[in-house]
């Protein structure tokens, strides 16, 4: 196991090191730059001030030395939009991301897996069509248009729940604020990533009750509780569990609408930023945390593989 | 007899190969699935659906009397009328015919970035779970990869070396959806591949290609179905996101996806604007999703006729 | 003797009271406001990320030497008066007297010369230093007083030193020798002279500031101003309508609906110093003839597309200069009806005929040419429309819609064959940079534009002394400009605005000059 692990942290740099050159490669290539400002009234002098100052003059290669020597110190330069240090910013906004996201998916988890499973022992029910219409509209839905629906039933109209924010600005601390805030976005985040697990879970079941060692127990007497809980969710939670290792990264990456429009501090706002601005070192600071997330929630997921099915190896 | 109770969770008996064809047309694999299809009403609904709007899409445009692209700024966010059957947009063109030419696109960048994407991702998935060892890791090592990259920016490169157009798009959005394809079907293959019928279906002199491909595949066609018709909504949707970036389809052609974006603003004046083309994205993505749980449960084996 | 005495007494009270009531804190302080900005900002009026989510609030925390009236007229802000030398190259500014910092330093010239020092300084690049590009050189005379010594005569600097031009504090920087990394002020914990000061910033959330009793223009009213972070139009009207946010700027006209009917919220909208509008580039042989870029002008319903898309809140520009600038509009100009016969004829008077597939041609050549634009506000469906106008009259153009950070720098290359664009303008007449044939490669004078006569009138309206030489310069640089097209001319916007009703006090001023006068808002 401990070399198993040695293994995979060698794996890990290269892959971290293959990311952040693709990424700086293509963040040069594409049009537009950090010393473009945005408004009408730029002129080609600040332009040039703004090279020189950023360090754009400076060749591809260069530039990119000296990010890596850098990074390797685990210290990603300062944003050119904000000119603070990239470690600060990404310190401020990850736990406000990792809160709404670690919300999202455990509401997914509560009532997706449950739900996949219900819809799969009952299929072709009233239920399990109800269930997929659920899950289609919550794929098919984007995260824009339920989120100001959302705001216009309960904010506008209701006055139940605040629109935006982590609290209300200059208010004392309070849980119940906080949790006010937190419901509406994790719920527009939920339902984009819920259905995922759904389907998932669904698909994966249906197949594992049609096999043969379930029609056995059955026909031997055994409830079909019992058969389902021990064996046939366990092996059915496989493709659910890989596709919640490539969704964890997804949510550390930020969930940008839903953040922009709830106004949410987090990843997702600073990477939109980020990316609109041409902000060189924020984005190549989210891209290696967001590798490092990948990296390793798929190792996580491989571990959970061998628990979830012994005989499941790599070798 | 053993105690099912204490049975290892994994063990299970062989399911049965494809069937082989046999003397009686309707016994044949296809003459099978046909039937089974018959008898599923949703299924056979999504494919009619399909069918309808596929040829809407293709023949539409030529056979619309209005000009999806003739503007009239005095006319526009009109309801319906006879002139102009789902209303007008917000510069006064007919929402009808923009929704017959749009969906060419969308449901072209949803067909072929989905196949594209699966395509991709169950030869990767496939090959890195059956081989595992140095294959396995290489490929998910990459797949980790592809994974971290943030799709913005790949999308920007793509725009700045193959320039805009909605060929680029569709394979750039195919190419940053095969990712969780992979990863899921390569969990299946690592889980068949140490399984007794693949044991014996190898004693029996079954090679790695034919084993992969008609004994382990059909366990894997519900997952990859279900992650296809995933992939069409993402892509239909991806694809009217990235237009503001000059990717894409630009204006002023229409497609689903960005008529819904640009709908975005008249929420308050003319919320029938994203209602339309988000009602065809939905029962797309639905037709696409019983048509293929149909088709798996007809290809499925191990149900009896 | 004694009644005499007593009224000198009564009557120093009465001075002294007066004198004093600002300080001791004015009217009874009430509850808060909030703003939508939707970026997270920057504190320092210069800094090269300063943008639009910026200069909301670097206006409330800092002054400038003037600021835009309310009886709209450039008046004084931290200088009391000014004087302009013979030779117009010598501006001479009073300070006001007493004015503290946040932190409670006095406010000398010498942070006036500190500022503007940066502003001068090409290897900064600053943000907006290219309306300073006259100023050579800035010279303390004593604590009150200070100097702008310019290389040309600018008559317009008085607008120039009132536009997003906040003093910032020399103390503030000492020892800085990068101003755009000393975070702590940027940042953190900005010390201006405004109305309001720093109380609180949480990144990509929100800002708060509170009121500065001590503040020389009166003290304010209101608590505390919050701008939130709130990205998205549409969650900013929800808010609006919900009662989170006060008071919201509405850049998009379509946006009004979502407060129709509401009896709470007050809509207003007033004219303002901005023109949008297609820039052909003159370098292209295609616009070169004045024929062509006139027909343009018959080819668009510019009523229809204000009645339409932006629901009547603009009117058809006939010019590069609006009526806000009152004594300097000229309304006797050339105007384009809409009149799309009279466009083809114009075009066929220029050679230009249709070809088999309705698209102009001359000489083999197709009329068709590539419009950029940038993917922001309602530029998409307004540049479908100008394609569509233009389509009718035989014109091809090929869209070119890009991200507005490509956008700028396809506008700073030069690329483009025309592109649509805005421009928002102090309110002075001077329209040099943006078409003086000298701004043609490097400044705005985005169509390329270079026409001698428009250059001898924009060169004499900056060294003009008097009120009257200049409305004489800008009447006659109007009837050119709407007779030679450097720009075609769509429409002045008006600005929206829409508030709570609680709130009044408002200035009838466009709301980034009414911001700089937040010190009088009252909410109920």
């Amino acid at each position: 196991m401990g070399w198993f692990l040695l293994q995979r942290a060698v794996q890990a740099l290269v892959v971290l090191f293959v990311v952040s050159t693709l990424t700086f490669l293509m963040v040069s290539l594409a049009p537009g730059g950090p010393e473009i400002m945005m408004t009408m009234e730029t002129t080609p002098e600040q332009q040039e001030a703004l090279r020189r100052q950023l360090g754009l003059d400076r060749p591809l290669l260069v530039r990119f030395v000296k990010w890596t020597a850098s990074a390797l110190r685990a210290d990603f330069g300062r944003s050119f939009s904000h000119r603070r240090r990239v470690n600060e910013l990404i310190a401020e906004r990850l736990p406000n991301t990792l809160l709404l996201g670690g919300t999202a998916l455990a509401l997914s988890i509560l009532i997706g897996i449950p739900a996949g499973i219900i819809s799969a022992t009952r299929r072709y029910s009233v239920v399990d069509h109800a269930v997929t219409l659920l899950s289609f509209i919550g794929v098919a839905i984007p995260a824009f248009w339920f989120a100001i629906l959302l705001i216009l039933l309960f904010t506008v109209r209701l006055g139940w729940l605040p629109a935006s924010g982590l609290a209300t600005p200059g208010a004392p601390f309070s849980l119940a604020d906080r949790l006010a805030h937190l419901l509406l976005p994790s719920l527009v985040l939920a339902t984009a990533i819920m259905p995922n697990l759904v389907r998932f879970m669904r698909s994966a079941l249906i197949e594992e009750i049609g096999q043969d060692y379930v029609r056995t127990a059955r026909a031997k007497g055994l409830p079909g509780r019992r058969v389902l809980s021990r064996h046939a969710i366990r092996n059915a939670l496989i493709p659910v569990v890989t596709v919640l290792g490539v969704l964890v990264p997804r949510l550390v990456g930020g969930a940008v609408i839903t953040e922009t429009i709830f106004g949410w501090p987090g990843m997702g706002q600073l990477a939109v930023a980020a990316t609109i601005g041409r902000d060189f070192p924020v984005v190549m600071g989210l891209t290696v945390v967001v590798a490092i997330v990948v990296i390793v929630s798929n190792l996580a997921v491989d571990l959970v593989y061998g628990w979830l099915d012994p005989r499941i190896t790599y070798g | 007899m053993a105690d099912p109770d204490k049975v290892p969770s994994v063990a299970r008996a062989a399911p049965a190969p494809l069937p082989v064809a046999v003397t009686s047309a309707h016994r044949t694999l296809w003459g099978v699935a046909v039937r089974r299809l018959r008898r599923n009403p949703p299924a056979l609904l999504g494919l009619a659906y399909l069918v309808v709007i596929h040829l809407i899409a293709v023949f539409g445009p030529w056979l619309m009397p209005w000009d999806p692209f003739a503007a009239d700024p005095l006319i526009r966010l009109a309801g319906s009328s006879t002139g102009h059957l789902l209303g007008t947009d917000e510069i006064g063109r007919d929402v009808l015919a923009r929704l017959v030419l749009g969906a060419r696109v969308s449901l072209a960048v949803g067909l072929v970035a989905m196949v594209i994407s699966v395509s991709v991702g169950v030869v990767a998935g496939a090959v890195s779970g059956y081989f595992g060892r140095k294959i396995d890791t290489v490929l998910m090592r990459f797949t980790d990869a592809m994974l971290a990259l943030p799709t913005l920016f790949v999308i920007l490169a793509a725009l700045a070396v193959f320039g805009g157009g909605p060929t680029t798009a569709t394979v750039v959005i195919g190419l940053t959806a095969w990712m969780p394809v992979a990863r899921v079907v390569r969990g299946e293959y690592l889980r068949w591949r140490v399984t007794e019928f693949v044991e014996a279906a190898r004693a029996i002199g079954g090679s790695d290609p034919r084993i992969m491909v008609r004994h382990i595949l059909p366990q894997v066609i519900p997952s990859v179905i279900v992650a296809a018709t995933l992939n069409v909504a993402f892509a239909i949707l991806t694809e009217s996101a990235i237009s503001y970036l000059g990717l894409g389809i630009r204006p002023p052609l229409p497609s689903w996806g960005n008529m819904l974006q640009n709908a975005q603003i008249y929420i308050w004046s003319a919320p029938n604007l994203a209602l339309y083309p988000g009602a065809l994205i939905l029962m797309t993505v639905l037709a696409y999703n019983f048509f293929g749980d149909g088709l798996r449960d007809a290809l499925d084996p191990r149900l009896k006729l | 003797m004694r009644v005499r005495l007593a009224m000198i007494v009564i009557l120093s009270l009465a001075l002294a009271a007066g004198f004093l009531a600002p300080v001791a804190g004015g009217p009874a302080p009430t509850g808060g406001i909030a703003f939508p900005i939707v970026g997270d900002p920057t504190f320092n009026p210069w800094h090269p990320r300063h943008f639009a989510e910026s200069l909301f609030i670097t206006r409330v925390l800092f002054n400038g030497l003037t600021k835009w009236g309310k009886d709209s007229r450039w008046v004084g802000d931290l200088a009391e008066r000014w004087d302009i030398s013979a030779d117009g190259l010598t501006w001479t500014f009073y300070l006001r007297k007493g004015v503290k910092w946040h932190d409670g330093r006095d406010f000398t010239a010498e942070d006036v010369k500190f500022t503007y020092d940066i502003v001068i300084d090409p290897r900064l690049g600053a943000t907006g230093r290219a309306a300073f590009s006259s100023i050579k050189e800035v010279r303390v005379v004593d604590p009150n007083t200070v100097q702008l010594l310019l290389s040309a005569p600018q008559a317009s600097l008085v607008a120039v030193v009132g536009v997003n031009a906040g003093i910032i504090p020399k103390h503030a920087f000492a020892g800085v020798t990068d101003p755009w990394t000393h975070d702590a002020f940027n940042k953190r914990n900005p010390i201006g002279t405004g109305a309001y000061k720093m109380k609180e910033y949480v990144p990509g959330s929100h800002v708060t500031l509170e009121r500065n009793p001590a503040y020389f223009g009166g003290a304010p009213s209101i608590d505390t101003v919050t701008f939130k972070v709130l990205p998205d139009v549409n969650a900013q009207m929800a808010q609006l309508l919900a009662g989170d946010l006060t008071i919201v700027f509405i850049d998009n006209p379509a946006l009004v609906r979502a407060v129709r009917g509401r009896t709470d919220i007050e809509v207003s909208t007033l004219p303002q110093n901005n023109f949008y509008y297609m820039a052909p580039n003159h370098r292209k042989p295609l616009f070169q003839d004045r024929r062509v870029r006139q027909a343009f002008m018959h080819a668009w319903n510019r009523p229809a597309m204000i009645s339409g898309f932006l629901e009547g809140f603009a009117t058809p520009a006939s010019g590069p200069i609006t009526p806000v600038l009152k004594n300097y509009f000229n309304p006797n100009v050339k105007t384009y009806e809409y009149d799309r016969d009279r466009a083809r004829q114009l075009l066929a008077e220029a050679g230009w005929r249709p070809g088999p597939d309705g698209v102009l041609t001359k000489g083999g050549e197709r009329f068709r040419f590539t419009l950029l634009y940038p993917t922001v506000q309602y530029f998409e469906p307004l540049a479908a429309l100008v394609q569509q106008y233009l389509r009718a009259i035989g014109v091809e153009v090929v869209l070119e819609g890009r991200e507005f950070n490509v956008f700028i720098q396809g506008m700073l290359a030069r690329r483009y064959d025309a592109l649509l664009g805005w421009w928002i303008m102090p309110e002075d007449p001077d329209f040099f940079n943006y078409a003086h044939s000298s701004a043609a490669e490097r400044g705005f004078n985005l169509p390329m534009y270079g026409n001698r006569e428009a250059d001898a009138l924009l060169e004499a309206g900056r060294k003009a002394t008097t009120v009257a030489e200049r409305e004489r310069i800008y009447n006659r640089f109007q009837e050119l400009a709407a007779e030679d097209l450097p720009y075609l001319y769509l429409w002045w916007p008006n600005e929206i605005r829409a508030w709570n009703r609680r709130l009044t006090g408002v200035p009838g001023i466009h709301l980034r000059a009414a911001f700089q006068w937040l010190n009088e808002w009252r909410v109920r």
